[in-house]
């Protein structure tokens, strides 16, 4: 039995390493273009952000709606430390740049996680879904205090704004196809070890039955806490990501119809299901990419294909199921036996 | 070990318990029975910090627990069952018990995250000891299964499995026998008689069929609308005219 978890796993590893072979190569190559590979990074940051709103809406029951305000904190945190903090402009080199940039995606994640504790502890500590109207407001509150933060630069001889309403631009172009992979792989492995371990058993027993998990010593605001302040960093570093590609941010991004996008890749993948979220991030991603040359005609189409979608699989695409190497050992052996 | 003072509660105007007072010694089985709407439940409620008493006090091997939240209660040693079965439906049975030793566990976030050979010993043990206790009920064909899907009698072994592995002092089961026939129930009653002996359990259970309860427990105590009207032994229980009168109405004969 040993040798089939390294087997699972080992494919997996294989598989990306492949991957990423093949995508680096075709790039070289300009077979795959620049416009191509910033889909394929959108895809990866949107995963990111899907599944950890998962780990929060699907894996232990709650109802956020303010993931993009998380994200947008993370970007502008990431986007100030890069610009204005440590100045990295086009030309800076990139061996100098990257330690910057991931100073940049830790502190957003720190911030972001300090945010989301600040917001889900007193929260989470009452019943129904007081989240949800809490995390709208958030969303706002996100939006309207971007729109006031805003700094004069000195560029050599001229005064620039930087921030408020006209957004955040000038963002170097740091998030390339390796580091985003890496941070995407690594989310992964993290939300997926912490779900099969006695803290996410927990948090799905809270979803299951709140009652029942509470009396069977499972403290539940921590949990809830938990698993929110988990979800809020992930989403606080693929704001960073996502700041270091599209090069600008602006206060709207946060607010609740950008939520809802990653709301949507949630349902659809399946609520629970890491696989799921994934595949919905990505596909969501492509299509509504792809779309793009049909105008805003791409917005109905994108509907019409989602109310197919839930009325033929109304638990999404994955239910609750999981790809085999995402799964350790002792579970699989379950989804054998059933 | 419990002591129960005085303990009174309102839902609003309607007094669901007046005035109740226990006191269970370790190893102890008390039986706690009375019409629907005695306030059987709503006691359970009160010990385990589902509710707060508006009046009287809990104390728990000398300490007192009133108010306290109920994953603290279930920290303290005390653990229930439920009437109407709560059960972590879509999680398969093992994983239902290894929920409920959560709190016994100790392997921190990072070790998880990083799967540190601490957290997969732990996890490993915590594993084959829900496996084993589960066998005990008889559920170790079922282990793999989602909760949700057995039938009614197994969901109720598994409640029961999920509070012992908590590792408590004291086992409050709600009504264990619930829609099982009277030979069912008696077996299942052995069974728990067997494992409170096994784990060294005090146990107040709360039964509607009375010679399940009869046959058990040492002392009883008789509640109706929220008072108690009769404490004593079986014996003295099935022959106590208010009891035969709350059971049965005024006049009535057995």
């Amino acid at each position: 039995m040993k040798k089939l978890t390294n087997k699972a796993v080992l494919f997996a590893i294989l598989g990306l390493v492949v991957v990423y072979g093949i995508v680096t190569i075709l790039h070289q190559n300009h077979i795959l273009n620049d416009y191509i590979m910033r889909i394929i990074i959108l895809m990866m940051i949107n995963a990111i952000l899907a599944v950890s709103l998962n780990l929060i809406n699907g894996f232990t029951g709650l109802f956020s709606v303010g993931h993009a305000g998380f994200m947008i904190t993370g970007g502008y945190v990431a986007g100030f430390i890069t610009t204005l903090v440590f100045k990295v402009t086009a030309e800076t080199p990139y061996y100098q740049a990257l330690p910057m940039f991931v100073i940049a995606i830790l502190a957003a994640g720190a911030v972001s996680a300090l945010v989301g504790f600040l917001i889900g502890l007193p929260v989470l500590r009452l019943s129904d879904d007081y989240l949800a109207i809490v995390t709208i407001g958030f969303g706002e509150i996100i939006r309207v205090i971007f729109n006031f933060i805003s700094f004069k630069v000195d560029k050599g001889g001229w005064v620039q704004d930087v921030g408020g309403p006209r957004g955040l631009s000038g963002i170097p172009l740091l998030s390339n196809f390796t580091l985003v992979m890496i941070v995407f792989v690594l989310t992964i492995i993290i939300i997926r070890n912490f779900i099969y371990s006695r803290h996410g058993r927990a948090c799905i027993a809270i979803r299951e039955n709140e009652v029942a998990a509470h009396l069977m010593g499972i403290n539940i605001t921590k949990y809830k806490v938990m698993a929110f302040v988990l979800g809020s960093t992930f989403a606080g570093v693929a704001g960073a990501l996502l700041a270091h590609i599209i090069q600008m941010l602006h206060p709207t991004m946060g607010g609740f119809m950008k939520s809802v996008e990653y709301l949507i890749m949630v349902y659809l993948g399946g609520m629970g299901s890491i696989s799921g979220s994934v595949i919905a991030a990505f596909g969501l991603t492509a299509v509504s990419e792809f779309l793009r040359p049909i105008g805003e005609l791409r917005m109905v189409l994108y509907g019409v294909l989602l109310i197919i979608l839930m009325l033929k699989m109304p638990a999404g695409l994955m239910g609750r199921k999981e790809f085999p190497f995402l799964v350790p050992l002792k579970e699989r052996q379950i989804h054998a036996k059933n | 070990m419990l002591k129960i003072d005085h303990l009174t509660h309102y839902f609003g105007g309607l007094k669901a318990v007046e005035d109740f007072s226990i006191d269970i010694q370790p190893r102890q089985m008390i039986g706690l029975i009375g019409p629907n709407g005695a306030g059987k439940t709503t006691i359970f409620n009160l010990i385990t910090g589902v509710y707060k008493p508006t009046q009287g006090h809990v104390y728990f091997d000398g300490e007192d627990l009133t108010g306290f939240k109920p994953w603290r209660i279930t920290q303290h040693g005390i653990v229930r069952t439920f009437q109407n079965i709560r059960l972590f439906s879509t999680m398969s049975v093992i994983e239902n018990i290894m929920v409920a030793h959560h709190f016994r566990m100790k392997a921190g976030l990072l070790a998880s995250i990083l799967r540190l050979p601490s957290f997969i010993k732990e996890e490993r043990e915590t594993r084959e000891m829900a496996a084993k206790l589960a066998d005990i009920f008889g559920l170790s064909d079922v282990l793999e299964t989602p909760a949700g899907s057995l039938p009614y009698g197994r969901q109720r072994r598994v409640e029961i499995v999920r509070a012992l592995v908590t590792e408590p002092k004291l086992l409050l089961l709600d009504e264990p026998a619930a829609g099982m026939n009277p030979k069912e129930a008696l077996e299942l009653l052995a069974l728990i008689k067997k494992i409170a002996e096994d784990f060294k359990l005090t146990i107040l259970l709360i039964e509607h069929q009375m010679p399940v309860v009869m046959g058990v427990a040492e002392r009883i105590h008789v509640l109706d609308f929220g008072r108690t009207i009769a404490v004593g032994t079986p014996k003295e229980i099935q022959n106590h005219p208010k009891v035969i009168e709350a059971y049965l109405g005024e006049g009535a004969k057995l």
